[in-house]
């Protein structure tokens, strides 16, 4: 079904040498995208990222009516009335407008003369007749604008002009069409602009097309029960048991509070986001799972089991046999192998992001913005006298501070632009990654950023080689083990 | 002997089929009862174990590797019909999808999407169904019935269930979510039984739009290119909202700013009606100046302080302004509003000065002038009165019995001590590094009751004289009578004149 171990041979073109540049570029991006991959990584990526997610929905448990209530900072009101009206504004396609050609003698002298006397294509409509023509020229000497700016018809009854000079007069621009049907209509409009200083009908769409249990689940007591389900959720997937279901839940769960309390988001939320998706797409269960176990158990026991299930039923016995055992080591696939590229390319286009826009700041380039990540009283350890003690220690060598400065500054350009071009080339990949286990210990130090930290961390795990993964995996096994053993009763 | 080909037969809970049926009765029963409009939200009961039965089903028919279909066991008029229903789904959705995006792209305006966004989804959805249609039409000529087209079947259904369920429920969010899952699904389908190449091809036509999306949020932020920009609002911007992905990742870009705080002055009236103040901040510092919230709660409520710094300062301290014939340059009017209010203004000839007995704040002697005023834009202007709605609930903690009147809100922000002073030895917590800026008073419905303040939007400033005196004049147009700070204790007293 596409998902198994794949035949690797050359195609036939390849093999007989008949290779053109696109075979070559095919055949890498296949090899890329489409070769068997171990998913080891993939579920130790997933139980780092499950136990982060897990950590950060436990620390939703005291502030749920807060951030996710009817009256939470972001009031439920405010934001389905954003969810249903927030404008969304663009330029046209073309970039500019191509005005209409006249249509009979007088709009083509209206047009001409136009021209001659403003050195400038005529605002259209154009005028029909002389009537017309006079109320835009008055129209243009009352407001010092024309009321054609945004192409609104030639008003044809009392109230339409009654309209255009009011709400010239009270927003210094006229009206794009069409005319408000009613008053009512008018009363929309102008609330509309009142809320959001954009008409509606400038608008190219509106609304945000975002989702959200706790824009429906406002009862603190079912607020309590939904964040539990979620909460068990997370943590069925950490551990990888029914993990393609618990996988898409857990994403599901986790984008719902996201989605509902914008403003209390910052950089753990998106690089969690990220990660679940991807651990949604590829098999994130097939290794390090309670999946596996259950996988390995019942390749044992399921003669038995199914047995047992017909004599409950009262059906005659069957022989059954035994299914395939599980392998030592978890099967590769095309979709891990997939899912971890998405991650990879992903990772790299988020530290060249970060990179390159620090770029624009003089601060970065001048060596100071380092001083504004370790004296921000916020974020850096300051309430402890002894951090601000080390740091004036330093501060006395004004050549050192500089150094220490300016070279943080310059290594985490270095770090976040080099990484998406060094991170591929085995020469390179662990000098990368130990930069960033340093950039990310640093920012876990002096910024306060914990639990971003961290999920950072895991993205990086996104370049391990499985047999790496595996190391770490024993090498916590062994400590886990040699601390039962300190443990246990003599 | 019984293997993987007939388990279904024998391990009813194996079986997906099962499973998909019971699913698709339990959310049809929802959608029959939403068409009679019964039993909200009781109905959930039906339509949430209908889902996860169908996943689960899905789940176990796609995870069953190396065995038979057990299409096979059925007879051969029943595969043609669900390979005919199978190629007819594939058929119509390409059907579909192509006649939308031509009569969108015409001007139809019918077609409820936008045509941006339906020239992605049939980039993503069509070209999968049309080589699914055909595959299912050579399986059905052949009468050959493959595990792959049982797999297919089981996504279609999965799609019909969740496509019941998006009718059942009556949350338009999640109804959103549902729909969303239904096309995946749908679109998935006839990907199981395409060829390899075409899987692949349609596969990496994904990848590249996804990541497309990707780049778009990472460059559709100021400066951005006009591309940028169209391609955001026009196709990414459903699909990333959707998905969370509308992050650019220019962190501490273009350089690391200040922390800012939320300061809230709550106005409680008593049994007499008596105004009484308390202060209520966000974050909030113990004595020792440690956050009393930590970890994650620190930093979700920090990111709440930074939500509301977005704004616009005053361009210009002049204006020219028409007098007559004449054009002439004159303070900003925001500028003039405030500066009548300012210690030792002397108004011009014929220039009202301030009412009697009127509040007096100096500018901040150090911050440009035109940096001292900001108007948020209006997103922050609308967090702000929720944020005022929000703190309004707030109890006196003393007298919970008290009332609230109104909230005065400033935003503060935290400048960085540098790094000379600092070195010699000043402590970063002065409160002169604080750069208070008010941003109005509000009623506990969250509306502005003082759009007409001289001080709306501007710095109230926290000085400092040369005798180490400490003049918080944000505590002082707070209503708070402790606004100076004296040097030698550092505590704050109570003061009645201006300085």
């Amino acid at each position: 079904m596409g998902n198994t171990k794949t035949d690797n041979a050359k195609p036939d073109n390849v093999a007989a040498g008949n290779v053109t540049f696109g075979d070559r570029l095919a055949e890498a991006w296949n090899r890329f995208w489409f070769s068997a991959g171990d998913p080891t990584v993939l579920g130790l990526i997933r139980v780092s990222c499950g136990l982060i997610t897990l950590y950060t929905l436990l620390a939703y448990s005291f502030s749920l009516e807060d951030f996710f209530g009817e009256n939470a900072w972001w009031s439920l009101e405010d934001a389905r009335q954003q969810l249903r009206d927030k404008p969304y504004v663009t330029t046209p396609l073309r970039g500019y407008e191509v005005p209409p050609a006249p249509t009979g003698d007088f709009q083509e002298e209206y047009v001409r003369r136009y021209r001659d006397i403003h050195n400038a294509p005529a605002p259209w409509p154009y005028p029909s007749n002389k009537e017309q023509l006079l109320f835009a020229d008055k129209f243009l000497e009352e407001h010092h604008i024309d009321f054609r700016m945004f192409h609104i018809p030639f008003p044809e009854n009392e109230e339409q002009r009654a309209y255009l000079h009011r709400y010239t007069r009270e927003r210094k621009q006229p009206p794009p069409p069409p005319y408000p049907a009613d008053a009512d209509d008018e009363a929309r409009i102008d609330e509309y602009i009142r809320h959001y200083e954009v008409d509606p009908r400038l608008v190219y769409a509106k609304g945000k097309t975002i989702w959200s249990i706790w824009f429906h689940v406002t009862d603190p007591f079912w607020m309590r029960v939904v964040h539990t389900i979620i909460v068990m959720v997370a943590f069925l997937f950490t551990i990888g048991c029914g993990t393609r279901i618990t996988s898409v839940l857990t994403w599901m769960g986790s984008l719902s509070y996201i989605h509902r309390a914008e403003m209390v988001l910052f950089g753990v939320d998106t690089m969690m986001t990220i990660l679940l998706l991807y651990l949604m797409i590829g098999p994130s269960g097939a290794a390090l799972s309670v999946d596996r176990l259950l996988a390995k158990w019942w390749s044992m026991n399921r003669a038995r089991v199914i047995g047992r299930w017909r004599a409950f039923w009262k059906k005659p016995p069957i022989e059954i046999a035994q299914g395939p055992v599980p392998s030592t080591l978890p099967e590769a696939s095309i979709s891990a192998n997939f899912a971890m590229r998405l991650l990879q390319v992903h990772v790299c286009i988020v530290y060249l992001a970060a990179g390159l826009s620090k770029l624009l700041g003089p601060a970065w380039w001048n060596g100071t913005a380092v001083w504004g990540v370790i004296a921000n009283y916020e974020f850096a350890p300051m309430r402890y006298e002894i951090y601000n003690r080390i740091l004036r220690v330093l501060g006395q060598n004004q050549l050192v501070f500089a150094i220490i400065l300016t070279g943080a500054g310059y290594f985490t350009l270095a770090f976040e632009i080099g990484y998406a071009f060094l991170i591929w080339r085995p020469a390179t990949r662990w000098l990368i990654l130990s930069m960033a286990v340093l950039f990310h210990a640093s920012i876990f130090l002096f910024m306060g950023l914990k639990t971003f930290s961290l999920m950072m961390i895991v993205m990086n795990m996104a370049f391990l080689k499985p047999e790496e993964a595996r190391r770490i995996i024993r090498w916590f096994a062994d400590i886990g083990s040699g601390l039962l053993r300190l443990n246990k009763p003599a | 002997m019984a293997n993987d080909a007939n388990l279904g037969r024998d391990w009813a809970p194996g079986n997906p089929w099962l499973l998909m049926l019971i699913a698709l009765a339990f959310t049809a029963m929802g959608w029959l009862l939403r068409l009679l409009q019964l039993a909200w939200p009781e109905r959930l009961i039906l339509i949430l174990p209908g889902l996860l039965i169908g996943a689960a089903g899905v789940w176990i028919g796609l995870s069953n590797r190396g065995a038979r279909a057990s299409f096979e066991s059925l007879t051969r008029p029943m595969r043609n019909l669900v390979l005919t229903c199978l190629g007819l789904l594939f058929g119509a959705a390409f059907l579909g999808l192509s006649a939308c995006l031509v009569l969108r792209v015409f001007g139809n305006e019918s077609v409820p999407w936008k045509p941006g966004s339906l020239v992605v989804v049939w980039l993503i959805a069509a070209p999968g169904s049309a080589a699914g249609f055909r595959t299912a039409w050579r399986s059905l000529v052949q009468g050959r019935t493959r595990r792959e087209e049982e797999a297919a079947a089981l996504l279609a259904l999965a799609a019909v269930i969740c496509a019941l369920a998006c009718w059942a429920i009556e949350w338009d969010t999640i109804q959103m979510l549902l729909a969303a899952l239904a096309f995946v699904a749908l679109v998935a389908s006839p990907l199981l039984i395409v060829s390899q190449s075409v899987r692949r091809a349609v596969v990496s036509v994904v990848v590249i739009l996804h990541f497309g999306g990707i780049l778009t949020a990472v460059m559709a932020t100021p400066p951005m290119p006009w591309l940028a920009g169209q391609l955001w609002t026009r196709i990414y911007r459903p699909y990333l909202e959707f998905m969370y992905l509308v992050n650019a990742y220019h962190y501490y870009s273009p350089e690391p700013g200040p922390a800012s705080f939320l300061w809230f002055r709550l106005i409680y009236l008593d049994e007499k009606d008596n105004k009484h103040g308390i202060w209520h901040k966000v974050p909030e510092f113990d004595e020792q100046d440690r956050p009393k919230s930590s970890g994650l709660a620190y930093n979700r409520l920090l990111a709440l302080t930074e939500n509301i710094t977005h704004g616009t300062p005053m361009t210009e301290a002049w204006e020219l302004v028409k007098d007559g014939q004449e054009v002439k340059m004159v303070p900003a009017r925001a500028f003039q509003q405030r500066a009548r209010f300012a210690p030792n203004f002397v108004p011009a000839l014929g220039v009202p000065g301030p009412p009697t007995g009127a509040l007096r704040i100096p500018f901040h002697p150090l911050v440009p002038q035109q940096q001292q005023y900001i108007i948020p834009i209006q997103p922050v202007k609308e967090l702000v009165s929720s944020y005022a709605k929000h703190v309004t609930r707030l109890r006196h903690p003393e007298h919970p019995d008290w009332r609230i009147q109104s909230v005065k809100v400033y935003r503060v922000k935290h400048v960085l001590a540098q790094e000379g002073p600092f070195m010699k030895g000043v402590d970063p917590r002065e409160p002169y590094f604080y750069l208070p800026y008010y941003y109005g008073q509000y009623d506990p419905d969250g509306r502005l009751l003082d759009p007409n303040s001289p001080f709306l939007y501007w710095l109230v400033p926290v000085l400092e004289d040369n005798r180490r005196w400490i003049f918080d004049y944000a505590r002082r147009h707070a209503g708070d009578p402790r606004w100076v700070r004296e040097p030698e204790n550092k505590e704050w007293i109570e003061w009645q004149d201006d300085r």
